[in-house]
């Protein structure tokens, strides 16, 4: 008579939770270890991506530092929580959050946004936090102004928070509750506004990247400009996040390439079968539109804020991934192929710390 | 009243009116595809494209005289005017001078010595002949003939992709908004509108899927595709990628069939596994054959350096899992199609490749044909590079047009998940984009080489 009792508060404990969360149980364990491997290498064997936003000023003194470096795993274990509880309300299985989960773990971009203290990491984790805080107030569950709040915190880590909420608002339209709830949408994409435009004004910080444009920083005419736009509408978001490298001497880049793969196939399948009846459609759609809009969306905000046509090649496309990983969850419906997924993420994982290693000595 | 009015309506015209009825997706794509492909290719200039055209022009025009272009034979006149006079797009005039003396075959590229003797003459006898007969159309002329015999094999491989549409239910928009969008990529651009090898290959491509589709199902004797595999390696080597999809279709499909009915026993004992296999078996030894023959045929030692091999190395061979599939395997000429563009096009085909199997369920009807799509895509270079190298000793980088053969089987998987009609119409609206791009280019580029 006592074992239900015993096993009943033990289940509903750690053990419930990992039953509850196999996937993640064995993600964020590996996350630590792989995170931490290449934190503690690759601090010499490659520069830090430039930070941004009203934050950048301190964040690029901390970046190098190795306690930091160790800390920012804390957005990684934070962004794969919020990516599997999004994908688990959408539908997604275990084995396809499994596979999703690894490639973040695997991807090119993890490999820059985690390794420093920089923007990158925490602009994945408000993407991710913003996705879900919307799911969950189309859900009926929660306050539109946990969005808004959201939005201000993620706005202080530079100006391509502000996707991540334009990916909202346009997941709120997408929906039946788009009435009750567009409001805390557009608030939060002003919200999210709110540092960085406020950070120009008064010159804290860098609203923007500092990247290196393909023009090499030249004025656009407004025919280069409107060009610029519809080129930005395809290289930027899921191009920049699905073909970027690594960029280590003697990197096998196709090795990357397939990883990025799996990202464009599940957008691109998703939009393709997304029906008005599914579940999953409007977060579909609103990131397939978000993706295409991103480059645009950008190059008119460097316009607002400096004042001229700029080519900017943002390095901070991390703040979509979250949802690029979500919409890829909820079509992973094969289950060897999920597990082929999972292994080459593994062996694309072993080949990053080999090299981080062999190019740190 | 009505019915009998349908009927004799159908009675009375069951021809033409009632096969576009009935065919109206097949009708759409050939119209649209044809229209667009000869008014592409009746703007273009003499000037030829990079893709090895001017080396098939020259054994175009030597069809008649010789039969065959033999080894070690240096280009003719006529090509090595094109080289002088009109030039290479996008690269301009090669060679001496418009007007000099073009006597010296050193001063072309590949050192003046053509590069074609490789392909077996059989499609080159079938395109001079129809070709000719084109070019008398007014207007049109020689080369414009020969280039449109492109368009012919467009359109044939597409009837076929119709084919293999209806047996899937989707010989709707679908089907059009698909086939379009390989119409206006600069996959179709630069094999259709100019005189290219790779477009018997689309067709080759469609008839060995559809037939392969048949097999499987047991509507055709497999013996077919031993015909066809002796059939293809007649017109390119490269022609040994369809029928190696079909080999792992075929398997995959038995396998599929077998699990937990017999195993292994019975695919084994499975008759369209065996012709599969031996149409591809049949496909090595005839193109081993025409290899050994070429020698024989030579008429000197000089080579067409084309500066492309370099010795077999480990991390070039692992590049070519991702060559027919590189993110961009539609850039077929880098200068000319590296534009955003066309990005999406690599997008839809890397969806649609991984995609396909990504989504896979039990409930799936054809699950056989994603799976062998996407081995295909990341074997089929690599099986190439490794043919090449046991033929030659020599590494050679796969294109990704080469994968030609497996756009059938592209079209072929896009279709089922092309679930969300606004995708479909988002399709069409790009396809109209590119097309108007690529007629845009084609009077630029027309005007530039003048």
């Amino acid at each position: 008579m006592s074992a239900p009792v015993v096993i009943g508060p033990a289940r509903s404990g750690l053990r419930g939770l990992v039953a509850k969360h196999r996937a993640l149980a064995v993600l964020l364990p590996v996350s630590l270890v792989v995170s931490w491997t290449i934190a503690l290498t690759h601090g010499d064997a490659a520069a830090p991506p430039p930070a941004q936003g009203v934050l950048a000023e301190p964040l690029t003194t901390l970046a190098g530092s190795p306690v930091w470096r160790l800390a920012w795993w804390l957005w990684l274990a934070g962004t794969l929580i919020l990516v599997e509880a999004v994908a688990r309300r959408r539908g997604a299985s275990d084995h396809a959050f499994l596979a999703t989960g690894s490639v973040l773990i695997a991807l090119p971009a993890t490999f820059w946004a985690f390794g420093w203290a920089g923007t990158d990491g925490p602009l994945a984790f408000f993407g991710a936090l913003a996705l879900w805080l919307a799911v969950r107030v189309i859900d009926g569950v929660g306050s539109g102004w946990w969005l808004a709040l959201a939005g201000l915190a993620a706005g202080a880590f530079g100006i391509t928070a502000v996707l991540a909420f334009v990916l909202v608002l346009i997941l709120i339209i997408a929906t039946p509750e788009r009435r009750r709830l567009l409001g805390a949408g557009i608030t939060a994409v002003g919200a999210a506004l709110a540092l960085p435009v406020l950070g120009a004004l008064t010159g804290i910080g860098a609203p923007l990247a500092v990247s290196e444009p393909p023009t090499g920083g030249a004025t656009l005419g407004p025919l280069g400009s409107a060009i610029a736009a519809l080129n930005a509408m395809i290289t930027t978001g899921l191009f920049t996040l699905a073909q970027r490298g690594i960029g280590l001497p003697g990197a096998p880049e196709y090795f990357f390439q397939i990883l990025g793969w799996v990202l464009i196939a599940g957008v691109v399948v998703a939009f393709l079968r997304a029906r008005r009846t599914r579940v999953e459609s409007p977060i579909v759609v609103a990131t397939a539109a978000t993706v295409l809009l991103a480059g645009p969306v950008l190059v008119i905000i460097v316009r607002l804020l400096s004042g001229q046509w700029l080519l900017i090649q943002p390095t901070a496309m991390t703040v979509l991934l979250a949802a690029l990983l979500v919409v890829t969850a909820t079509v992973i419906r094969n289950r060897p192929a999920a597990w082929m997924v999972v292994g080459w993420s593994g062996i694309v994982v072993i080949v990053q710390i080999v090299l981080v290693v062999v190019a740190t000595r | 009243m009505r019915s009998v009015g349908t009927e004799s309506f159908v009675g009375v015209r069951p021809g033409l009116r009632g096969a576009i009825a009935r065919h109206w997706s097949l009708v759409t794509v050939l119209g649209v595809g044809v229209t667009y492909m000869v008014v592409i290719t009746l703007l273009h200039t003499q000037a030829v494209s990079p893709i090895d055209e001017p080396q098939y022009i020259d054994y175009l025009d030597k069809v008649y005289r010789q039969g065959i272009v033999h080894q070690g034979e240096y280009l003719g006149a006529l090509v090595r005017e094109l080289f002088a006079c009109h030039g290479v797009i996008p690269f301009g005039p090669m060679g001496p001078t418009c007007g000099a003396d073009l006597s010296d075959p050193a001063a072309f590229p590949y050192g003046g010595v053509s590069s074609a003797p490789i392909y077996p003459p059989v499609q080159f006898w079938l395109a001079r002949v129809v070709g000719d007969v084109l070019g008398l159309i007014p207007g049109v002329g020689q080369l414009a003939g020969w280039r449109l015999v492109g368009t012919l094999w467009m359109a044939a491989g597409l009837t076929f992709c119709y084919l293999i549409a209806r047996r899937m239910g989707a010989a709707d928009w679908r089907f059009v908004a698909v086939a379009l969008a390989f119409v206006v990529s600069p996959y179709g651009y630069w094999t259709f509108s100019y005189v290219s090898t790779d477009a018997p290959i689309f067709c080759y491509g469609a008839i060995v899927l559809w037939i392969t589709m048949r097999v499987a199902r047991r509507e055709r004797s497999g013996w077919w595709l031993v015909l066809l595999g002796v059939i293809g390696p007649l017109f390119k080597a490269t022609s040994l990628v369809a029928v190696g999809f079909a080999f792992v279709y075929l398997l995959v499909d038995r396998i599929i069939e077998a699990r937990g009915a017999g195993g292994i026993r019975t695919i084994l004992r499975a008759p369209q596994v065996w012709l599969g296999l031996a149409g591809v078996a049949a496909n090595v030894i005839v193109s081993a054959a025409w290899n050994r023959i070429i020698p024989l045929l030579a008429v000197s030692g000089a080579t067409a350096e084309q500066g492309v091999s370099s010795p077999f190395s480990l991390d070039l061979f692992g590049q070519q899992f991702a060559g027919f599939l590189s993110g961009v395997p539609q850039w077929v000429v880098p200068e000319m199609d590296n534009v955003a563009l066309f990005l999406p096009l690599g997008w839809l085909a890397i969806g649609v490749v991984l995609g396909g199997v990504l989504v896979l369920g039990r409930d799936s009807s054809d699950r056989a044909l994603p799976i062998a799509l996407l081995v295909a895509y990341l074997i089929g270079a690599p099986v190439l590079v490794l043919s090449v190298v046991v033929a030659t000793g020599l590494y050679f980088p796969i294109p990704p047009r080469y994968g030609i053969a497996l756009v059938p089987g592209l079209i072929a998987v896009a279709l089922p998940l092309l679930r969300n009609r606004w995708a479909t119409r988002l399709l069409l609206v790009y396809v109209a984009g590119l097309a108007i791009y690529q007629l845009v280019l084609t009077i630029v580029l027309a005007r530039w080489f003048a």
